[in-house]
């Protein structure tokens, strides 16, 4: 920490916004990035409103472990259900399975991240001593022994997620909690008799808000990989829901001879997770060019 | 290193240890089922109030539960890490007979990863911009992209179905009963593990290796006429290897839990499958001793990680 002065910026709202599009399109990877995670957005969407080939759950016994062809574009599996159609369910749950357990980690840990560091004291204290506990877990581990005591499922899968990334958030947004802390708007604002809430919500947040949010873009792609870990293990969404880990770890009986149940949905989550760290990149050099590689 | 330093580490790591021991004590205690469950399946439902308050006594399970944790808590301290109940073996010599596995397995990953990354990180940075350094980049983004099970996945299915070679299927070797088996056992989960690890060196080092190599010092190196190579090596790897020795501490964390998938997919007695399988079967005793050993093997790494770095780089122990 070489600088330990919060950046202020003081042009108005609306520059700041246009120059952040700009600057944001002008940065190629965040712009694939971008454009990769709307495409499987807009998939899922496609998805979630059954504008697909077939119901992702619809056996065609006839039609067993078939290719892709014109009528299944990414083949069948071994129930003969379209790989296509359950690639679009799978995205449209990790994608639902990964927001949901962000938006809890990021409120709960933001929160108790900047408590920390704007109260100090035993608040402090005791937050980071439980963010610490929290740490020495490795995240799958962390999150299969809440599982286990949760039950499978995609739902429990979300908190289990929820809680490994809480403790992330608490000290993404403690560390610049502390430095706006001592920055002098907020002492003035102390000295003008501002109450705690008023300095946190409008002084403090807006001020930290661009590095929780690249800190969530990045989540959700940690959040998709550990979804699909879950499903894989057998402890998140269950059979017959089409989850892009489940189709990973089903395919393995068959995917010598039918590469494509392996193929198409490993590519979904590929694809997603590639796209959502192109994007946190991209966001984190356009909101914070300090931070920049290289 | 400072004594004081040192000493505010280590009590910083031993609270966290007794929080994770906390921890996964009331955790598990919410898991559905206990030892009697565990022992006797759907069975002890027929257990009379007088047997089943035998067995509680003998359990510890009459006991309040923070005289359970204490007693758990000395028992572990003195090497008794609790039986399981359905292999009738004691956890301390199941732990210690997964623990090579997923020690071997961690550093082969290892192995794999920083013999991959470190070089490619100094070639792309060296090329900054040109060619090999977009490839390199490339390579870099989809190895963090693609999931440890998928990588292991298509291995397996490309050699086993289309070269007929799965060396795992033999049942696991260890090193010293036929050190070229292992090996070949170890290589594709390594590789899967270490894809992953290689992808992230390589950033670091790359990024590393780029700042450093603007710092004043290396202009001041080059202007005392020491020789490209002097430079290269001595001056900015050295220093650009602090960065990456960090990062490489930070991912042991994700090889442990990665452990935990890639053991099940090639069937390696590891701690992660010896956790997995005493979640499906309820083994609390097994669970609980097990997850609390990998916790504190990670949060010793950590420690060590810290003292290595304030041992290289002294400016660490003033923040």
């Amino acid at each position: 920490m070489s600088n330990d002065t919060a950046i202020v910026v003081d042009d108005t709202e609306s520059d700041r916004s246009a120059s952040f599009g700009r600057r944001l399109i002008s940065n190629p990877l965040g712009l694939t990035g971008l454009i990769i995670v709307g495409i499987l957005i807009a998939a899922s969407i496609c998805s979630a409103l059954g504008w697909v080939p077939f119901d992702p759950l619809e056996q065609h016994p006839a039609d067993r472990l078939t290719g892709p062809s014109k009528t299944y574009w990414f083949g069948t599996d071994q129930f003969g259900r379209d790989v296509f159609s359950r690639v679009l369910a799978g995205l449209r749950l990790s994608f639902q399975v990964a927001v949901l357990a962000v938006a809890i980690a990021a409120t709960i840990g933001t929160a108790f991240g900047v408590l920390a560091g704007f109260l100090g004291g035993w608040v402090e204290t005791i937050t980071m001593r439980v963010a610490d506990v929290l740490f020495a877990f490795p995240a799958i581990l962390l999150a299969l022994i809440i599982v286990a005591v949760l039950g499978a499922g995609w739902f429990n899968a979300a908190i289990a997620i929820a809680v490994v990334y809480t403790p992330v958030f608490i000290r993404v947004s403690r560390g610049p909690t502390l430095q706006v802390k001592s920055a002098d708007y907020i002492k003035a604002g102390v000295g003008l008799g501002f109450s705690t809430p008023r300095l946190i919500f409008r002084h403090v947040l807006p001020n930290i808000a661009s590095v929780v949010i690249v800190q969530i873009t990045l989540s959700l792609s940690w959040a998709i990989l550990t979804e699909s870990a879950l499903s894989f293990l057998g402890l998140g969404t269950q059979p017959p829901d089409a989850s892009l880990g489940l189709m990973v770890s089903a395919s393995r009986a068959f995917a010598s001879i039918a590469w494509w149940t392996l193929f198409f949905p490993s590519l979904a989550i590929v694809l997603a997770v590639l796209g959502l760290n192109l994007f946190g990149d991209g966001l984190r050099d356009t909101l914070d060019p300090s931070r920049r590689d290289s | 290193m400072t004594r004081r330093f040192f000493l505010k580490r280590l009590g910083g790591a031993l609270l966290t240890l007794f929080g994770v021991a906390v921890f996964v004590f009331v955790v598990l205690r919410l898991i559905p089922g206990d030892e009697i469950t565990a022992m006797l399946g759907i069975e002890s439902g027929t257990l009379t109030e007088v047997q089943r308050r035998a067995l509680e006594s003998y359990f510890g399970l009459d006991e309040p539960p923070i005289s359970q944790f204490f007693g758990w808590l000395g028992n572990v301290m003195t090497g008794n890490l609790g039986y399981s109940m359905r292999s009738g073996v004691s956890v301390a010599s199941l732990i210690a007979d997964a623990l090579p596995v997923t020690i071997e397995l961690a550093v082969l990953s290892m192995l794999f990863g920083i013999v991959i990354g470190v070089p490619t990180g100094i070639f792309a940075a060296t090329r900054q911009g040109k060619a090999p350094d977009v490839v390199a980049q490339s390579f870099g983004l989809i190895g963090l992209a693609i999931p440890n099970f998928v990588i292991g996945t298509f291995l397996i299915t490309i050699t086993a179905s289309q070269f007929g070679y799965f060396p795992n299927a033999a049942g696991y070797v260890p090193p010293w009963e036929d050190l070229g088996l292992n090996l070949q056992q170890m290589l594709f989960p390594a590789i899967s593990l270490g894809i992953v690890l290689a992808g992230s060196i390589m950033r670091t080092m790359r990024s590393a290796f780029l700042e450093v190599s603007t710092e004043p010092f290396v202009r001041t190196a080059r202007g005392k006429g020491l020789s490209r190579r002097r430079v290269k090596w001595v001056v900015i790897f050295r220093n650009a290897s602090i960065p990456v020795l960090t990062i490489t501490g930070i991912q042991f964390g994700y090889l442990l839990g990665g452990t935990v998938v890639i053991e099940q997919i090639f069937a390696l007695p590891g701690l992660g499958r010896l956790v997995l399988t005493a979640i499906n079967q309820r083994e609390l005793a097994v669970v609980q001793s097990t997850v609390l050993v990998i916790a504190a093997m990670f949060v010793i790494i950590n420690l060590l990680v810290d003292l290595l770095y304030a041992r290289i780089d002294p400016r660490i122990e003033i923040q």
